[in-house]
């Protein structure tokens, strides 16, 4: 009698062990899983913001040259909310221009602010804007 | 009697396990799918983005470029043929010429800019706006149907 129980349990435990090594393997999958996921989230995040502060790099960049203000370069800080300014700078919009014919031209580019390097952009617009011949259409 | 109780132990934690996986995997997959498309999108509004400031950069060229050509003519009908040597759309208006331009189409994106070319050899910019070239195709398509 003790021993067929004794079986009994030994077998339920071999098979407990099993059903839990199999969930443990699926479970590190899953998780895996989640963590590219997370991974896509966050770069998908960062793109969205990086075509925001791009965009509104552009309008402010605009909003200075038709004011009179002519910067050959210029760096606005975004923070992780894609505004600007903030506490926590996130992202940075580096523009670089020309002036040639009333036609102000040249690249809006948008790193993070972590980069130091600034080698690879998250976002990269070209940008113009003709000023007039006499400073304004 | 006893042996089938035993029997029903197993399956009924065999069965707890398989719901937990059976979750965790739909939910990891949903996860996966939405973190994917939602990069897609991210990835699709950053390609608008920079289509919209090329056509813009392009639209802002053409008009320095169009101000240029006027600038050096002595009057508004030899801007006009100068004008149309460049490639620029260009069509008696009363008194003056309208000069129309686009740019080229990025990302299903082009933008339109029409100026009137007045008796002063002046110009004055009328219409500057971004056409949507692919909702203008589904459009004539529907209208088609």
């Amino acid at each position: 009698m003790n021993e067929t129980k004794r079986s009994r349990a030994s077998i339920f435990l071999i098979e407990f062990l099993i059903a839990l090594l199999v969930f443990s393997l699926s479970c590190v999958v899953a998780l895996r899983i989640f963590a590219r996921a997370d991974a896509l989230s966050d770069g998908a995040r960062r793109t969205d913001c990086a075509a925001a502060v791009a965009f509104s790099a552009s309008e402010q960049l605009k909003s200075l040259l038709t004011n009179g203000d002519a910067p050959e370069t210029l760096e606005l800080v975004y923070d992780q909310n894609c505004k600007y300014g903030g506490d926590s700078p996130a992202f940075v919009a580096v523009a670089e221009l020309s002036f040639a014919g009333g036609l102000a031209q040249g690249e809006i580019k948008v790193y993070e602010y972590s980069d130091d390097a600034r080698e690879t952009p998250l976002v990269e617009a070209p940008f113009a804007l003709f000023l007039g011949q006499e400073g304004g259409l | 009697m006893k042996s089938e109780r035993f029997t029903m132990r197993i399956n009924g934690l065999s069965a707890i396990m398989m719901l937990m996986l059976l979750c965790i995997t739909v939910f990891a997959a949903l996860s996966l799918v939405s973190a994917n498309s939602e990069r897609r999108l991210a990835d699709k509004n950053a390609a608008h983005i920079v289509a919209y400031a090329s056509a813009d950069a392009q639209a802002q060229r053409k008009t320095a470029e169009l101000y240029a050509i006027a600038a050096g003519t002595g009057d508004y009908h030899e801007t006009a043929d100068a004008l149309k040597v460049a490639g620029y759309t260009v069509a008696q208006d009363g008194a003056g010429y309208t000069v129309e331009f686009e740019t080229t189409e990025y990302d299903n994106l082009k933008i339109q800019a029409v100026f009137i070319l007045g008796a002063d050899n002046g110009l004055t910019m009328t219409r500057y706006r971004a056409v949507n070239t692919g909702l203008a195709a589904t459009t004539s398509q529907e209208g088609r149907e």
